[in-house]
């Protein structure tokens, strides 16, 4: 095992891989300190970008932008109050408020290496995971790969809260257009209308492209005016200060980190509950609860480290099950498929030193992005003031011209534009794009293993009740949406009791 | 606005497009023989309930109102997501600003369709200054055919004039 953890490494310091990371790393921050923009505009962009890389290289390049992003997005959160990604939002409550008290290089001192420590801390739990996980992947058969395609889906559009019927609506359309193409079961060709370019169903990346890149400049494009108007707190003192309180705060980062661990695991749950679970956490356990919201340093690194500690931990779902836990992830996944990989278990097998080569990649990214950040506070606080007029065009261009150079096929363009306007109706209508693009990856997994199934079981659903772990796997299933109907059938109930006392009582 | 069954039709296009995807999907489905239409038609009828669901639930009817606040409570907050208060008519546009790039470049090509799009938005749509727009639409393709055509070197699709 350490000889693999080991040419991950060594690889990681060939000259082609080092580079590629420390451009990622420059782009995940610039990409990171953008609102709207975030990891996932990245990837989607630099995708096509990787197209005749060697894997390992396209690798570092994505663990560079992925490791940066939350660096990038804390530097806004906490100098404009505009989080850069969702997660980093938890770093406003008490990063904006000590900005405005003229200690904003101090929150961006401890953000930074708590982001650092978080990483690594994140990394560690990744390494230790990864073989248990191998072998947990090995018990799984058809049904249970059926299983676990249908309650990566359940489980997705059930954490979006309080939105499972649109999220299942998303994820049964994404399902619908996952069977678009030649049928890995049967072989027919269908719903392609006899275009060609169809035969190989709705291409991921292009399609993914125009989710979230095309998607999110039509809401900028939209909502007008520049990412962020107040320049005026853009002031950077106490910034060495700042990284010793992380360290003054060690219970604080390894909480944090270990609540990001766990709760980037779960697919669907995703950075911004990690980060503000970890800040709800850590002011429980402050013995000064009142003084968080008002520039508490803590209430910068709890959250911080939460966030890159879950990057490490969101691969675990994606490699070992190839059920992405959240949209970067989804758009990591279909840079892995563009370079070979199917994510599943004999990743975990055939892959093992890319694996390890991107866990790497990912706290080097953290470490670096931790110190250049620093040094890039300023010019990267003052991209947000960007105009969309002229950031609009500058990514819809590079967008568009990415996703033809996937494959060379100018389909590719006419695909994303559609799909940038079906992403931007889902923003408008609040159904979820994750669930879409999960059920786009899943589909054909999930169909065939379906079909696997019922041939070794003669046709008999009773084979997804029949082995331990399918049994397990259709029991969560089952719960996962019940639950919200039932809570809320007793929310009501309990709602309407209270009507009727206060009702009597009046 | 008028309004049916409580709310005004463009609360109800969503559920309306999903339902008619789902009803030609369903009957595209059934032209396939056994095991080739077996998964989708089956994804299709689960599709046809949840958007049956989803339309009813967008209606301001008790029932609409009892599955909204049992399978989708967030949507009880009024007004649309993410705060976008714009009229439709902005919204279209920004969307066919998009599908225009897309049928620029599919009719002249990469390397005419970048400027003139780039230059176009600015100046016409955003209302920039002349220089700006053309600086910016300069450094765009500039950067483009740096990026994908030397550093990568990638074809570039030259229109439908001079590919077919």
């Amino acid at each position: 095992m350490l000889d693999i953890w080991l040419s991950g490494f060594l690889g990681l310091l060939e000259p082609t891989a080092l580079s590629f990371l420390i451009i990622g790393m420059f782009v995940g921050l610039i990409f990171g300190a953008i609102p709207g923009l975030g990891g996932t505009t990245a990837l989607a962009l630099l995708i096509p970008m990787t197209y005749g890389m060697e894997p390992f290289a396209a690798l570092a390049l994505a663990g560079g932008v992925m490791g940066a992003v939350p660096m990038g997005g804390s530097i806004t959160a906490i100098l404009l109050n505009t989080p850069g990604t969702a997660p980093n939002a938890a770093a406003c409550l008490d990063g904006y408020p000590l900005a405005q008290q003229g200690k904003g290089g101090l929150a961006i001192g401890a953000s930074a290496s708590a982001n650092a420590l978080g990483g690594i801390i994140g990394t560690i739990s990744v390494l230790l995971v990864i073989p248990i996980a191998r072998e947990i992947v090995l018990i799984f058969g058809p049904p249970e790969f059926f299983l676990l395609a249908v309650l990566g889906l359940v489980v997705v559009s059930t954490t979006s809260r309080g939105k499972m019927l649109r999220s299942l609506l998303a994820g049964a359309f994404g399902l619908m257009l996952a069977f678009v193409g030649y049928s890995n079961v049967s072989g027919v060709e269908r719903f392609t209308f006899g275009n060609t370019y169809l035969w190989d169903g709705v291409h991921l990346v292009p399609a993914l492209i125009g989710l979230f890149a095309i998607a999110e400049m039509i809401h900028l494009s939209v909502k007008g005016g520049s990412v962020s108007n107040d320049s005026k707190n853009v002031k950077i003192i106490g910034m060495r200060q700042g990284m010793m309180e992380t360290f003054n705060h060690m219970g604080t980062v390894v909480r944090g980190s270990l609540v990001g661990t766990i709760v980037g695991a779960i697919p669907g749950v995703g950075g911004t509950v990690a980060s503000f679970m970890s800040y709800s956490m850590t002011m429980q356990a402050s013995k000064d609860p009142d003084s968080f919201g008002k520039g508490n340093i803590q209430g910068v690194i709890a959250p911080e480290a939460a966030i890159n500690a879950k990057d490490g931990s969101m691969l675990i779902p994606t490699l070992a099950f190839g059920i992405p836990g959240s949209a970067e992830m989804a758009v990591f996944l279909g840079l892995l498929v563009l370079h070979g990989m199917q994510p599943g278990p004999l990743m975990l097998i055939e892959h093992q030193v890319e694996i390890y080569g991107l866990i790497w990649a990912l706290t080097a990214s953290c470490v670096m992005a931790a110190f250049v950040g620093l040094l890039l506070v300023r010019p990267l606080a003052m991209v947000t003031l960007l105009d969309v007029k002229i950031l609009v065009p500058i990514v819809v261009s590079v967008a568009m011209i990415g996703s033809y150079a996937v494959d060379l096929a100018i389909e590719n363009v006419i695909l994303t534009a559609i799909m940038g306007g079906i992403g931007y109706m889902m923003i408008r209508y609040d159904y979820s794009r994750l669930v879409l693009v999960v059920a786009l990856v899943l589909g054909p997994t999930a169909e065939r293993s379906y079909f696997q199934s019922m041939l070794i079981s003669d046709g008999s659903w009773s084979i997804f009740f029949e082995r331990i772990p399918s049994l397990i796997l259709s029991v969560i299933t089952i719960l996962l949406i019940v639950y919200p109907i039932v809570s809320a059938l007793l929310g009501r109930g309990k709602k309407q009791e209270g009507t009727g006392a206060s009702g009597g009582g009046s | 606005m008028k309004k049916y069954f409580g709310s005004p039709l463009i609360e109800y296009l969503p559920a309306l497009g999903f339902l008619a995807f789902t009803i030609i999907y369903l009957g595209l489905a059934y032209s396939y023989e056994g095991d080739a239409r077996a998964f989708p038609s089956g994804v299709a009828w689960v599709m046809l309930v949840l958007t049956l669901l989803d339309l009813v639930s967008r209606s301001k009817t008790n029932m609409g109102v009892l599955i909204l606040r049992l399978l989708n409570p967030a949507g009880q907050e009024d007004g649309p997501a993410r705060g976008i208060k714009v009229p439709a008519a902005k919204q279209i546009i920004a969307i066919l600003w998009i599908f225009g790039f897309a049928v620029l470049l599919f009719v002249t090509g990469i390397l005419p369709a970048v400027p003139i799009y780039a230059f176009v938005s600015m100046r016409f749509r955003s209302k920039l200054s002349f220089m700006l727009s053309a600086s910016v639409a300069t450094l765009i393709t500039l950067a483009i055919y740096l990026l994908f055509g030397l550093a990568l070197r990638i074809n570039f699709y030259q229109g439908i004039f001079f590919e077919y």
